[in-house]
């Protein structure tokens, strides 16, 4: 029963910090810098999967990918399918030849970050024939990739703190 | 990791993975929301975000003459030299309406009025993975909001209905690539399409394409919506035509419009949902020769 009530707040507390990383990349102008605003819901979604296990990792990248796509320039569903997708992918690759250490972990958030990007660059101006479109690469989203990816460093120890306390306390791998 | 393959917990993300594809080409096959989930998310997101959007107004209300005070005091000059040059001009303006009026007059030229059935709305959020700046506001299908509206400030058309949700809907600015309005320039009555270009939107500004060879549209021209595509009515205020350019084509020019209203100012909008132009009856010529 103390192995469910863990689990239950160190999710519930992950699902409140996606609510509110949610609302706060949301208001108008408030993390906007430079004319780019950040996606740090993608980074909590990527952190959470790198040090959780598969299954709770893809289901809160679903949950975080639900989030982003309500109020994305993406077709619902884009960021589901590639939060989770490049998140088990990530999370597969370091458990089992890297350590989840926060350079790494940075490291593959800034990638997957970028995939994001550079897949919803292809289908909403490549496939287009959006006239001019290859500068924003640069001038946009590669520093989005950047600004979100910037995300992992203040949260990496909220989250690895929870993680570590509900191991400790269940002396279990949740 | 081949364990992991094998394993039932492969399978069962293999399920989930296969059923958020299908969510995402049903989406991008009807080009829509999947409802139940945004309908869900809505309601509990949207006034939330209303909350959060508040605070947001109140942070920014009180740091920007902090942190933009010299951008506000280049503003100020610019906007003191653009009221001198009005001012200059409503001279002329009020003369040539004086003579057009009796002219009207005159001729029984009638008057059209456009009634624009609005609905107000707030911005509730920004979207947070667009470059043109598209934002959410916290009206949706509940309030008779459909996909390719016009939204307005009081500076003018803002962009138009995208997708639309129960609850909220987003809304794409005039510098998206894929929305194009049908617009004139007031001067010389040239008319063109607006359009977004990604190389123009970080200077609020959007492309207006498909001007006569022999336009004599020139830079500081208003140029409003024609009302070309019936969706949206005409005589909006879109910007003011900065350059104008031979396009790559050739064959027509090309010009750039500075927007007047910006996105990011944008706090409470108006979605017009509905409008009729309507002919005021001309009144009797006046007796005597014409002027």
């Amino acid at each position: 029963m103390q192995l469910y009530r863990w689990y239950i707040l160190k999710y519930g507390a992950y699902a409140l910090m996606a609510v509110l990383l949610f609302h706060l990349q949301s208001v108008p102008g408030l993390l906007e810098i430079g004319g780019v605003r950040p996606l740090p819901l993608a980074a909590l979604a990527m952190l959470v999967s790198l040090l959780e296990r598969e299954l709770p990792g893809v289901l809160f990248s679903v949950f975080c990918g639900y989030l982003c796509d309500l109020y994305s320039v993406a077709p619902m569903g884009f960021y589901m399918l590639t939060l989770t997708l490049f998140g088990l992918l990530a999370c597969l690759i370091i458990r089992n030849y890297l350590q989840p250490s926060l350079p790494i972990i940075l490291t593959a958030v800034l990638i997957i970050a970028f995939l994001c990007r550079l897949l919803l660059f292809f289908f909403r101006y490549t496939l287009a024939g959006v006239p001019h479109a290859g500068s924003l690469l640069l001038r946009y989203d590669l520093p989005h990739a950047v600004y979100s990816a910037l995300f992992v460093i203040p949260l990496y120890f909220p989250v690895r703190a929870l993680h570590r306390m509900a191991e400790t306390r269940t002396a279990t791998r949740l | 990791m081949k364990d992991f393959f094998r394993s039932k917990t492969f399978k069962v993300i293999a399920v989930l993975l296969a059923a958020v594809l299908a969510f995402f080409l049903r989406a991008v096959y009807t080009g829509e929301l999947m409802p139940t989930l945004s309908h869900l998310g809505g309601a509990v997101a949207t006034p939330v975000g209303e909350f959060f959007a508040g605070i947001g107004r109140s942070l920014e209300d009180f740091f920007q003459p902090i942190l933009h005070g010299r951008e506000l005091q280049k503003q100020n000059e610019e906007l003191q030299a653009l009221v001198n040059e009005l001012t200059r001009r409503q001279v002329d303006y009020d003369e040539l309406k004086n003579q057009n009026d009796l002219y009207r007059q005159f001729f029984s030229i009638s008057d059209s009025n456009a009634d624009y059935t609005l609905e107000p709305a707030t911005v509730i959020a920004r979207v947070a993975d667009d470059p043109s700046g598209s934002f959410i506001i916290n009206i949706g299908q509940a309030q008779g909001i459909c996909s390719g509206m016009p939204v307005i400030t009081e500076d003018g058309l803002v962009g138009i209905v995208g997708r639309v949700s129960e609850q909220y809907c987003r809304v794409l600015t005039l510098m998206d690539p894929t929305v194009n309005v049908g617009v004139l320039d007031s001067a010389t009555l040239d008319t063109g399409i607006l359009t977004g270009d990604v190389s123009l939107a970080a200077d609020s500004a959007a492309r207006m394409d498909y001007l006569r060879l022999q336009s004599e549209a020139a830079s500081g021209d208003l140029i409003i919506t024609s009302g070309y595509g019936g969706m949206i009515p005409q005589g909006l205020t879109v910007g003011y035509l900065s350059e104008t350019a031979l396009a790559a084509t050739g064959l027509t020019l090309e010009g750039h419009v500075r927007l007047s209203a910006l996105p990011e100012n944008a706090r409470q909008v108006f979605v017009i949902t509905a409008y009729t132009v309507s002919r005021a009856p001309a009144e009797d010529p006046p007796a005597g020769d014409a002027p």
